[in-house]
Parts: structure tokens; sequence; C-alpha cells
């Protein structure tokens, strides 16, 4: 028995409609925005392995106003793509009074200059204007292209170029934190937003969770 | 011994260990008492898992090493149980061999007091032990784990700080904690301490999630930094604190 024209048509476009909705079932409907963790799916990694944690930085005696650096955010890609910062993003139960995210250009060990440091910040007080000692080139994220390759196997080149994530946060003395925060990128058209569980804390009394109660 | 008539023999091949009962009406008197594991269901053929008993082994889950006045602890909350190494043993005089792990559940919590001394921080894994024995092929001896009791202790003694000194990332007073979802897992090929029952340590891997926190409160006037043992601090398995 064959069906009439109008079913077959009705059938394909029902079928069309599930394969749409299923191929964009991990955007959020932001402009096609696709969330991914980090190392799950997605182009752009921050090497956490999608792990999380919290750095929680204790206030300075006199803290009217305080400024600490978080950065340990390797940025890499995968599948031999590139991805362009658009912008970062974080949601913040004790908003700091100010923000300012930066691209950390590292070169590699030959081109280090001596009594610069160029370890990874994992967190430290200041801002990477106030200490020249922070080695490699600190740039301002939007629009910086990262296309190193992330490494699959094996450890991390110490000795290379890398550029890392450095988020500096301003906060008055009350404290401040950053609960988790997403980088949005775009690669080959298409824009990702990468979430990263960890969270940031400049402590004080609005601020407890994630810092030492003695 | 008494000898196994032929027709029996013969239903033996089409019979498996949980039909033995099935046997003819007329030759159950021989073979309904053949207890499992006893030389009549050997020779029937069966290979039967018998349990042995159990032991709680002290088994390490996670180290840190704080330096100059920090300190470090653990928190579990409600554990969600670890991968523990599994023994088996060939018998006859053989000695015991690892092979491969089993995942076991937990379910329990606990907060170890913060410290400023390196530690590690052990739980109690129970053990149990099978024996094969029948018509069996493989080692008929083995170890296996069971279930975490709940037991938590610590131990200081033997820990020596490691020098990992790759893979650092400078860190000011303040407090440091790994925790959340799927990072790289504790990994110790030595965490079950066994080797006072069965001659060999067994290997433990536990991963960190937001029921396994592992923190550092950094304290002190001297500059420090954390290390990992095999990436950086925010990926590695273990993580050792040192001065800058």
């Amino acid at each position: 028995m064959s069906r009439p024209p109008w079913l077959i048509a009705a059938l394909a476009a029902g079928s069309l409609a599930l394969l749409l909705a299923a191929c964009t079932s991990h955007q959020d409907g932001d402009n096609g925005l696709t969330h991914h963790g980090d190392g799950k799916g997605g182009i752009l990694s921050v090497g956490t392995d999608d792990g999380g944690g919290s750095w929680g930085m204790a206030p300075p005696r006199r803290n009217q106003r305080w400024s600490g650096s978080f950065g340990l955010y390797i940025l890499c890609t995968t599948g031999g793509r590139s991805a362009r910062l658009e912008d970062v993003t974080w949601t913040s139960s004790a908003e700091p009074l100010g923000v300012d995210v930066y691209v950390r250009r590292i070169p590699a060990r030959k081109d280090r200059k001596s009594g610069e440091d160029y370890s990874p910040i994992g967190m430290l007080r200041g801002t990477p204007d106030t200490h020249p000692e922070w080695g490699g080139e600190f740039v301002d994220y939007e629009g910086q292209l990262i296309d190193r390759p992330c490494r699959s196997e094996g450890r991390p080149d110490v000795d290379g170029e890398r550029e890392d994530l450095v988020i500096a946060l301003t906060a008055g003395s009350d404290g401040a934190v950053l609960d988790d925060f997403t980088i949005v990128y775009t690669s080959e058209g298409r824009r990702y937003a990468l979430d990263v569980a960890w969270s940031m804390a400049l402590c004080g009394p609005a601020v407890t969770e994630g810092c030492s109660q003695g | 011994m008494r000898q196994v008539p032929g027709r029996v023999a013969s239903e033996r091949a089409r019979v498996k260990a949980g039909h033995l009962v099935r046997v003819p009406a007329r030759y159950r008197t021989a073979y309904r008492t053949a207890a499992p594991g006893s030389r009549r269901a050997a020779a029937a053929g069966i290979c039967e898992t018998k349990y042995r008993g159990d032991r709680n082994v002290p088994t390490t889950i996670a180290t840190s090493y704080p330096v100059g006045a920090s300190k470090s602890w653990l928190e579990v909350h409600s554990s969600e149980g670890g991968k523990y190494g599994v023994a088996l043993n060939g018998g006859q005089g053989a000695s015991f061999k690892a092979s491969g792990t089993r995942f076991v559940e937990g379910s329990w919590s606990f907060k170890w007091n913060k410290k400023s001394s390196a530690r590690s921080y052990r739980v109690e894994v129970n053990y149990h032990k099978y024996e094969k024995v029948g018509l069996c092929s493989g080692p008929p001896l083995r170890w296996s784990p069971h279930i975490e009791t709940g037991g938590a202790t610590e131990n200081s003694e033997g820990v020596n700080r490691p020098d990992w000194n790759t893979y650092c990332a400078n860190v000011t007073n303040g407090t440091w904690a790994r925790e959340r979802t799927d990072g790289k897992d504790y990994s110790y090929s030595a965490a079950v301490k066994f080797k006072d029952v069965i001659g060999i340590d067994l290997s433990g891997e536990k991963s960190y999630s937001r029921s396994h926190k592992l923190s550092y409160d950094i304290a002190g006037s001297n500059p420090k930094k954390l290390c990992g043992n095999n990436d950086y601090p925010a990926k590695a398995g273990k993580i050792v604190e040192r001065k800058r």
C-alpha cells in the first residue's frame, strides 16, 4: 500500500525537526552557545580536567581595598583548532569591586628574563600591574587567539611557550568571590562557553566559604 | 573409595553443578549429601567458591605535605567508595600476586583534624578471602575488597616529603582545596597495607570530588608554592606544599 505524498512530507518534516532538536540539545538557546566542561567536548581548555576546587585568599591586616590574582588556568585547544576569546562571565555570591581578566603570554625558557618568575600564579596578592616581577606579557583577554594544542598525554612542557588566563579581583574589607566562571569563545564560526568549576575568593566577613576558619 | 556407577558418570556429563539433584532418584542416596566443596562434589565436577573469612586492612586514600606554619586536612562526606586491589594465589606454596582492582562502596563521613605535619590519610577496607574448591580453573585463593568499613586513621611514620618541584604554582596565604567533579585520581600502588598478611601491598585509587576534599591552609611569612606530582596542582593526583 502506497502512502499519500502529504503523509511522506509530514513524516520527513517531523524527522528533520527531531534531528535538529537532537543536534542542538547541548546549546542553551543563547545564540546557539554550546556549553561544555573543561576537557569535556568543545575546543578550549584551561587544563583542569573538569576538576574543581576553591582558592580562598587571606585578607591583609589593613584591607580597605585590596586585590588578588588567580591564574592556574593554562589555555590550550584540541583538534588542531584555534579559539578566539570573546567574554568571561561569572557567578558571584559577593560581587568584587573590580574584575580584570588577562591572558599571560609566557615565552620559551631561552627567552625568559632572569629575576622574573614564570611559574603559574596559583593565588597571589596584588595584580599584574603592581607586580612587575611576574614574568610574561599580560594582555587584555578580549579577542586573544589561542591555538596552542593541548597535550593529550604526557606531562605539560614547563619550558615551552604557554598562555595562562589570569583573573585579578579587587574587594573591599568585606571580601569578594567568584563562585565559578565561564569563558565564551568562538571557533570556526561557532560560539562555545567553557564552564570552569573553580571558585576564587578574597576572604572577609562576607566570604567565609572556602576560607580557613582558624 | 566408592566407585561412581557408569550410568551416573554419563548423567554427570549432561548436568551442571546446580542441577546435580536432578540425577535419577535411584542414585540420590549417594549424591544428595554431597556438601559443596567436598571431595564428593569435586568428583561430580563442581567448582565452588567458598568464603574463608575477612580482614579489615588500613588503606591510604590521600596524602598531604604542608610546610612551616601551614596546615592541611582531608574531608570525606558520604564517601563515594574507591577502587582497591585484588590479590590472587596459585596455591601449593605460591605467593599472592596483585590482579586488577575492584570498586567498592563507602557512604561514611569524616573530617580529619588540621595538622601541620606530613601524613597519609587511611581508611579501613574490609577484604574477603575466597577459596575455589572442586574442579576449578584459575588460582584457588583470592582476597577481594568488599566495602569501606568507615574506619578512619592516619599515619605520619615514614611519610617523607616528596621532591616534586616541576609542576608548581605560586600561592599566598589562604586556603586551597581540591574538590568537585573528576580531576585526576589519587592513586598509590601500595595503598592497601596487606603485606603482613599476604606478603604484598595492593593498589588503591580514590577520586577527588565534592565529597572527597583535600585542603591546604597556607600560612606563615615565607612565600609558598604548591607542586603536583604528575601535573599542575589543579589537576595532579598528589600535591605537596613547598617554600619558594
